[in-house]
């Protein structure tokens, strides 16, 4: 005797059969003690698992929880843009699609927009690039003349005619180096020749 | 008087009728309990579940549109609520089965027992409940949803599909897989070989 498939018994059992396959079924368990002892394993089975849940939920103070959930709404705060718009989509995906796609064409719209401006901003990124290498620039000009400075300072102390050197500075610059401003003087020096000096005021 | 059906329920607590949504938790915290602590099978963490669940199910009412059933919208989000608790609690501490099922039976999370019954009776189907929650305990918590969903609340097969997001035949491919390893795991008590007696 063939016996009945687990798919076709489970689904049986669980009242998922077509009425013409159900009577089918019914027909083999009026006559098959193997297959009806299958049957009842999933009853047990079932019988086991529903009297413990009954069991422990009866062990549960409801009327308390109820409060607590009372007292959890009133804090609760509202849900989130994410949490709700989650929620609108996937109620709406299931019963109106049309109403997620014709906002979501217009948002793909807006955002290959936005896509747009950012690369243009990109390729214009010129203007972010020449700042990007003027502030390099400025900082490099600020690391050489931070070593002018230093070697300034390791030179020998400067006699009265060095001083009247310094007198010779020429004109005085006020520079803004970003996030410092400074001075940019020229000095002349004993041999005729000259060297810029840099002033960068640390605050 | 017929009982107020789910949708006119969640209208007038979405309205502020305090009454409407205790009749909304009346109506399903057993059921939702049952399906929260076939999952994380501890008395104590499926309360928690639970109570999590109907603050949520309060805070969404304005979003719900009752295109699907409440019950399938609030077995959903038990499930879920259910599944992330496991896998926080998995994450935050190392406790094994074997503690989690001694939770589960420190709270008494025994089958029903009369009043009088003898201690053997008693003994055994302290067994019996043992090694129930010990098989549920070693399924994957995908296919303990699905038994529990099926044998505690009866859903069907495209109830289940809905509530879990997965195809009809991924659901009868996990229950028939849940329930086999089940009655593998308790032979000895499905069979009738061996019977809890006086």
């Amino acid at each position: 005797m063939e016996h009945v498939q687990e798919d076709a018994l489970n689904m049986h059992f669980d009242g998922e059969l077509a009425p013409a396959e159900a009577a089918s079924v019914e027909r083999h368990l009026a006559s098959c003690g193997e297959c009806n002892k299958r049957l009842v394993s999933m009853q047990r089975l079932r019988e086991m698992i529903t009297m413990s849940a009954e069991q422990v939920a009866s062990q549960v103070d409801f009327d308390a929880m109820f409060g607590r959930v009372e007292q959890g709404t009133k804090t609760a705060v509202g849900p989130g843009l994410i949490e709700r718009l989650t929620l609108w989509v996937t109620e709406s995906l299931q019963h109106n699609p049309m109403r997620v796609w014709a906002p979501a064409g217009g948002l793909a719209l807006a955002a290959a927009a936005a896509v747009a401006f950012v690369l243009s901003s990109a390729g214009s990124g010129v203007e972010g690039e020449e700042e990007m290498a003027r502030r390099g620039v400025i900082a490099e000009e600020r690391e050489i003349k931070r070593e002018k400075m230093m070697l300034a300072e390791n030179q020998p102390p400067k006699s009265e005619g060095a001083d009247s050197e310094e007198s010779n500075a020429s004109e005085v610059v006020q520079v803004d180096f970003g996030s410092n401003t400074g001075t940019v003087f020229e000095i002349a020096l004993a041999d005729g020749a000259s060297t810029p000096v840099v002033w960068i005021n640390e605050d | 008087m017929a009982p107020d059906a789910d949708v006119e329920l969640v209208a007038r607590a979405r309205a502020g009728d305090r009454a409407a949504f205790r009749t909304l938790f009346d109506r399903y915290n057993r059921r939702a309990f049952g399906v929260a602590f076939g999952v994380v099978k501890n008395q104590q963490d499926a309360a928690d579940v639970v109570q999590e669940a109907f603050i949520k199910v309060h805070r969404h009412l304005d979003g719900f549109q009752g295109n699907s059933s409440f019950y399938t919208w609030l077995y959903r989000i038990v499930m879920n609520l259910s599944i992330d608790h496991l896998r926080r609690k998995k994450k935050v501490t190392e406790f094994d089965e074997t503690v989690r099922k001694d939770d589960a039976l420190a709270d008494g999370a025994t089958l029903p027992q009369s009043a009088h019954e003898n201690p053997s009776r008693t003994m055994a189907r302290k067994e019996l409940t043992d090694q129930l929650h010990a098989a549920l305990a070693e399924l994957p918590e995908y296919h303990r949803a699905v038994i529990v969903l099926r044998e505690v609340e009866g859903l069907s097969y495209e109830e289940m599909a809905k509530i879990l997001k997965v195809p009809k035949g991924t659901i009868m491919s996990r229950l028939f897989h849940a329930r086999r390893k089940m009655q593998e795991r308790l032979v000895g008590y499905l069979d009738g070989d061996l019977k809890v007696t006086e």
